[in-house]
């Protein structure tokens, strides 16, 4: 028999941290398909690790080669606990968010003899479980280079492993010392959406942040004037962070001190996190479990239905435009589908603006970007920059490669209805195209205005941009009508873990890239560019409307629901 | 008047045959209750009546309309009560309910009036402006029920429409199947609750294994039993219903 405890931190770990099994382990384990998929994952995993530890090392070894003359390399270690310990407190905050509730298993939990702080202890064990693993790789990475350059003692090794686990310890617990007392305090927070939503923002400002944050430590870190001034003077912020936050103090102790001493800090700093987690627990879990009571409750709104309510709300329109109001308000009033489809047009926008503020901070975005394009980009290379950022930004919603999957729990009850099926499809291409517009609006005629160009190549852009999305639009929901994914429990399955909205989202980048490259190397003029292009997808989209009903209503009708 | 003949479906994903050869005619001003265990083919049977499944064979016929040859017509002639009101949980009562109206083309005045009135009648009226997800799952199931009738249909079809909703909706959707069938519509609906069947229809049609064992009255299925040697007067259709169910190898050619 197992202690609750233990296995109450095993089940939130499988619940969070397990990949699901789809049928009988023999039957899925023989499928190629699902071999193919675990490969794919694996590779995913592989190369986002692999991303990560390059960008990591790069930083660190340009760090190192800077501090070195100073004879601060020791520094070195310092910034990677201090900014190991503000990734993981950033994105454990996001992750202890989400997870806070994760399902309504959690709730039912309450009623089974479990204590609060058993609750809470665990769960913050779960979010810890993620967080190590981050905070090893920053650590890791820098310690490798510091162990590879100084050849430190064995100490040092059993200091940074320790300094690893002992990192994500005092962030966890201050994640949960501000979430607890909020979310029992505030009842609206306690609800699915919101917690969506204000972890969605808070994600995509770190994601912002932390690009900034290393396009100029990757460019400045080889400056060694800069790292004196902002990484190893009595001012700079390493210096006063050290000082101000112990665990980080200890972590740099406990790899630099040598000798015995170095995992003595290392224990020290390992008792404090796990003292100021064990007192988190204790002290907040019957709030925590008091907090869970009643998630996702919503209130009802009540309305007398007067006379003139009722003729005011209640009124006629044509059944292609109800099918459109339909698509536009089930997709963008699910928080996980539009954070992860129509919002792409104004997160883009960001993340590129941010490459752009440091090349312009660093001075050296026109000066090497321009000659380097020469007479292309003085030509039509800008038109059809604008172009691409529109076409990129128009069709990489996900509103219509998973437009049939998203129906999949209601298609049984829509086939009763006497709805035609090609204007059930038609109403989700309509939802796209709408997004497409104004992502092609964003982008082309945006990026158009930005590169100051004139009117009838910003008109050009557009509608290039829109074109190529409008083709993106119906190839995507042809795609989706042909293989949807109409199983799954959770609705954000439908868009995130869709292959074709994966599939879909690398053809069209591939495409526009291939189209960029094609485009520098034809000795074209503005107008033939505009004319092939446009012309070219106006067609294809035409075509391909043409074919689609007889190709969709076919499918809908042999679809199983 | 519903027809549905020699119906068969095997789904692509199993071998097992969901329906097979079934045939039944449903009259008008009838309250027809569908019958079986778990796994006995209702649903499936339901979703071809209603046109979200193809059959392998057969045919369906609603109001002398092949579903096969002209669905938005056949399809228009009924209103349909889904086992799953959990669909549209962002959508607000109000939106839900002109989105079904609008795709059944009734005009303003129409959905107005029915509306209010089966709002009313089922005591949502004041919550139409709110989200559907903050509902529970009666009131989920009222509102379903409401937009089913939104196009006045002639055939009404439900599947097990008593789950989740209170006593007293449960009595007042009892009430109107019994106005409607009055009034000359037809009801279909399919149950486990052998007391709702009992007292409210007027034939039943029990099914198991994918194959109809009974179709009839219940005093035509408790003379049948008598005739075979069992079935005293006054016994329950839950006791006549598991005998059916349970004697494997019954005669497949019973249906009638």
């Amino acid at each position: 028999m197992t202690a609750p405890f233990p296995s109450l931190v095993r089940f939130f770990a499988l619940s969070a941290y397990a990949p699901s099994k789809r049928g009988s382990g023999a039957r899925s384990k023989q499928s190629p398909k699902a071999a193919a998929k675990a490969i794919g994952l694996a590779v995913l995993v592989l190369f986002v690790l692999a991303d990560l530890v390059g960008v990591f090392i790069a930083m660190n070894l340009s760090a190192y080669a800077a501090l070195k003359p100073l004879g601060l390399q020791g520094l070195l270690l310092l910034n990677a606990a201090i900014s190991a310990s503000l990734i993981v407190f950033v994105v454990g905050f996001i992750t202890a968010l989400s997870t806070y509730r994760a399902s309504k298993a959690d709730s039912s939990l309450l009623a089974l003899p479990i204590k609060g702080h058993e609750l809470l202890g665990a769960k913050m064990i779960m979010v810890y479980l993620s967080e190590f693993a981050l905070a090893f790789l920053f650590i890791a990475a820098a310690a490798a280079i510091y162990a590879i350059k100084e050849a430190p003692s064995a100490g040092f090794y059993l200091g940074a492993l320790l300094t690893a686990l002992s990192m994500p310890l005092l962030p966890v617990a201050a994640i949960y010392l501000v979430i607890v007392p909020l979310m029992a305090a505030a009842r609206p927070l306690r609800n699915k959406n919101a917690v969506m939503i204000i972890a969605g923002i808070v994600g995509i400002a770190f994601g912002l942040a932390f690009n900034f944050y290393i396009q100029v430590a990757t460019a400045r870190m080889s400056d060694s004037a800069w790292v004196l001034e902002h990484l190893a003077g009595p001012d700079a912020f390493l210096s006063r962070a050290g000082g101000a936050y112990p665990p980080a103090f200890l972590a740099w102790k406990s790899m630099t001190a040598g000798g015995a001493a170095g995992p003595l800090y290392a224990l020290a700093n390992l008792g404090l996190g796990l003292a100021a987690a064990a007192l988190v627990a204790l002290g907040l879990g019957k709030g925590y479990a008091r907090s869970l009571l009643g998630f996702d409750e919503q209130r009802v709104r009540r309305v007398t239905a007067t006379r003139g309510y009722v003729e005011r709300v209640f009124r006629r329109s044509s059944p292609l435009l109800a099918l459109f109001r339909r698509e536009f308000r089930l997709m963008n009033r699910e928080p996980a589908y539009f954070l992860n489809g129509p919002f792409i047009i104004l997160v883009m926008p960001l993340v590129m603006a941010v490459g752009a503020a440091v090349m312009w901070q660093n001075g050296d975005a026109k000066a090497d970007l321009l000659p380097r394009l020469g007479a292309f980009v003085a030509g039509p290379g800008a038109m059809l920059a604008a172009a691409a950022f529109g076409a990129f930004l128009g069709s990489g919603t996900s509103v219509t490669d998973t437009a049939l999957s998203r129906d999949a729990k209601a298609l049984r009850y829509l086939k009763a209805l006497p709805l035609g099926y090609r204007d059930y499809m038609i109403a989700k291409f309509l939802h796209g195209l709408f997004f497409a517009a104004l992502g092609s609006l964003l982008g082309g005629a945006g990026g158009a205005l930005l590169l100051r160009l004139p009117a009838w190549e910003l008109a050009g852009a557009f509608l290039i941009a829109l074109a190529f999305s409008a083709f993106a639009c119906i190839a995507g929901l042809w795609l989706d009508t042909a293989n949807p994914r109409l199983s799954w429990d959770n609705p954000i399955a439908a868009l995130k873990q869709n292959p074709n909205a994966t599939l879909f989202i690398l053809a069209d980048m591939v495409l526009i890239a291939a189209l960029g490259i094609a485009s520098a190397f034809l000795r074209w003029g503005k107008l033939g560019f505009f004319a092939l292009y446009f012309g070219t997808f106006a067609a294809a989209t035409a075509a391909l409307l043409g074919a689609y009903p007889r190709f969709a209503e076919k499918k809908l009708r042999s679809i199983e629901a | 008047m519903i027809r549905l003949e020699h119906l068969t479906k095997t789904y692509a994903k199993s071998a097992i045959k969901a329906v097979e050869d079934l045939s039944l005619e449903i009259q008008d001003g009838e309250i027809f209750g569908f019958l079986g265990p778990n796994g006995a083919g209702k649903t499936t049977t339901i979703k071809m009546l209603t046109g979200a499944l193809e059959p392998d064979a057969g045919s369906v016929e609603i109001g002398g309309i092949d579903m096969a040859a002209s669905p938005l017509e056949a399809k228009a002639r009924f209103g349909f009560v889904g086992d799953d009101p959990e669909l549209f949980n962002k959508l607000r009562a109000a939106e839900y309910l002109n989105f079904v109206a609008d795709i059944y083309r009734v005009s303003d005045r129409e959905r107005q009036e029915r509306i209010t009135s089966l709002a009313r009648r089922f005591k949502i009226a004041d919550v139409l402006s709110s989200s559907i997800g903050s509902f529970s799952r009666g009131m989920k199931q009222k509102l379903c029920v409401i937009a089913s009738l939104l196009h006045d249909p002639e055939a009404w079809i439900l599947d097990e429409p008593m789950v989740g909703l209170d006593p007293q909706a449960a009595f007042d959707l009892k009430e109107l199947m019994r106005e409607r069938a009055l009034a000359g519509g037809l009801v279909l609906f399919s149950t486990h609750v052998m007391e709702v069947a009992e007292k409210l229809c007027d034939r039943i049609a029990i099914i198991d294994r994918g194959r109809l064992r009974f179709v009839g009255s219940l005093a035509e299925l408790r003379a049948r039993k008598s005739e075979l040697g069992g079935g005293r007067d006054g016994e329950s259709l839950e006791s006549l219903f598991l005998e059916l169910v349970d004697a494997d190898g019954s005669d497949p050619g019973a249906a009638r």
